[in-house]
Parts: C-alpha cells; structure tokens; sequence
C-alpha cells in the first residue's frame, strides 16, 4: 500500500481534492474492498462477456448448429450459440427445429433445486431478428447486473458503518461505490440507454 | 478483443463452453464456484427473509440469476432496514419446492 508522511494513502480523484483515503481511512477500505471484491467479480466477469456480445456480427445466413437439445414436449432445439458463462447456468442462443423464431434460453444445472422445479431450460428472450433478440437480452442483463452492484454496495454501506464507524465512513462507502460503479458499467452509454428502454418496456419493478 | 474474452461469433464449437449435460459439465461448474459470501462481515437478514446468495444457495443457482428473478417478478424483492434487498425465505423455499410425483 502506498504511504504518505508515513501512513498508509490511497489516492483518489485530481491532487488536493480532499477525497484520498489516509490512514485508518485506507486501512479499512482495503479491508471493505477485499470483502466486496469477492462478490463483485462475478459481476465483472460477467459484463466482459456481455460487452463481448456487443461486437459481434449476427446477421448470417446460414448460422451453423452448435448443438441440440430436446425440450420436455419433444421439441429439438439447434443451439447456435454460447452467449454467458455464469456460475451455475449458461445462457444460449437458439431456436426450436424448422422454426424462424429465436430465442435466448437459460439452462440450469441439472439437479438443482431450481431447475428440479421449473425444467432445466428457460426462455428469457423470444424474436425474430437474431440481433434484436440478444441487443435485448443483453439490455436486461445489464439491468440486472447494475441491481446487483447496487445490492453489493448497500452491503458495503452497512459493514463500513458497522466496523469502521470512526473512520469516515461516509468517504470509504463513496470510494467503494466509485470502484464497484467503474467494474460494472464501463460501457455506460451503450447500458444506460437500453437499461431505460427495458424499463419503460417491461414495467421492471426494481 | 478487450480483457482477453474470446468473442462469441458463429462458428466451429472449439473454443466454446462445453454443454452442460457433457461428462466434463461437472468441472464446467466447479471453476466458476462463487464466493457467495461478504467475507467475515455477513449478518443474519429479519426472520422469514434471507440474503440474495443464501437464495441463491438453496436454488441451486448463482447470485446474477436470482436478481434476474427478481426483476421478472419471480421474487419479490423487500429492502431490509439497511437498504440492502432480501428475498422472502418462504417464497425461495416455494421456488424450490419438488414437484410431486
């Protein structure tokens, strides 16, 4: 950790701005940093793969089959392609045989309690032009992923207030909710826009 | 590509998640194990609500898709007197219940 007049520094925003960490400050926001950073990662690893989606071409004439899989009712579905990785699922890009509409599905791990219940597979976005149907899943995503930053860093605020309530913890919180705010939407412009119109959409509550 | 994702395009199936019903799906999942927790700082959430990951935990599903749950209505989301969002432990527990046979 950097050090200055000999106590610990944690730089931050132009010099002279009065928002560095010092001392005691830096101490405990390392320490509620490395708390949150543990649960914020899968958040960032996902947003890489979501920003990733972004770049790609979708449009194409005869998109190759990846896989299939059968559905409960006896419907085969070709999978086209792997979309997100996450911990305990993955979320593909498919569309049921001899049929023109796509869908982005989610698909459980098997014997999970979850998938135990519902089925392993679960539509989250149906269309017809294959770049609408993952513009719009991605714009969810998104959403979802600046509600689960939001949860995180009220999760921050009520371990910095109860642990370190002697050391600013107004400026330690603010400074966590600057890091968590850059991991997760670095590709603001494009997020914000779709998170609006998924909202105004959907009538999403959260 | 930025952060050394290999982008996802159409394609041969090198370079592309396994399926999850494969005989390697178990190592799929075992790397991507989450944390799940708020290290050494986790407080119990009010009787009959539990936290996001203890939710996710008796779903069998990763933190990220019970958010998505609750955003579809799936899970009704209640804010704790800190501010942070809870899920009802009855309503998980109904999620999760066995289908009779």
């Amino acid at each position: 950790m950097l050090k200055k007049d000999g106590k610990p520094w944690i730089p931050r925003g132009p010099r002279g701005s009065g928002n560095d960490l010092i001392g005691d400050e830096a101490l405990a926001y390392r320490a509620a940093s490395h708390s949150v950073e543990r649960d914020l990662q899968p958040l960032e690893n996902i947003k890489e793969q979501l920003n990733a989606l972004e770049q790609v071409r979708w449009e194409r004439p005869n998109p190759p089959v990846q896989e299939t899989f059968k559905a409960p009712d006896g419907t085969t579905w070709d999978i086209y392609a792997h979309l997100v990785r996450l911990p305990k699922s993955r979320i593909i890009l498919c569309r049921p045989r001899n049929s023109p509409d796509w869908s982005v599905v989610q698909e459980f791990e098997e014997g999970s309690a979850y998938a135990r219940k519902h089925g392993r597979t679960e539509v989250l976005v149906q269309g017809q032009n294959v770049r609408e149907v993952v513009t719009d899943y991605v714009a969810q995503a998104n959403h979802t992923l600046r509600f689960a930053e939001r949860n995180l860093v009220a999760k921050a605020q009520k371990m910095v207030w109860q642990h370190f309530p002697e050391n600013n913890p107004g400026k330690i919180v603010e400074a966590l909710m600057e890091h968590c705010d850059k991991a997760v939407t670095h590709n603001r412009s494009i997020g914000e826009s779709q998170t609006q119109n998924i909202r105004q959409s959907r009538g999403m509550r959260v | 590509m930025a952060h050394g994702i290999t982008p996802i395009c159409w394609g041969p199936l090198e370079n592309r998640n396994p399926p999850l019903d494969r005989a390697e799906g178990k190592d799929y999942f075992g790397d991507m194990e989450e944390s799940e927790t708020f290290m050494g700082f986790e407080r119990d959430a009010p009787s009959g609500q539990i936290s996001v990951a203890e939710a996710a935990i008796r779903l069998g599903l990763d933190t990220f898709t019970v958010y998505s749950l609750i955003q579809r209505d799936r899970l009704s989301p209640l804010l704790d007197d800190d501010g942070e969002y809870v899920v009802s432990e009855e309503e998980v527990a109904a999620l999760a219940q066995h289908r009779k046979e």
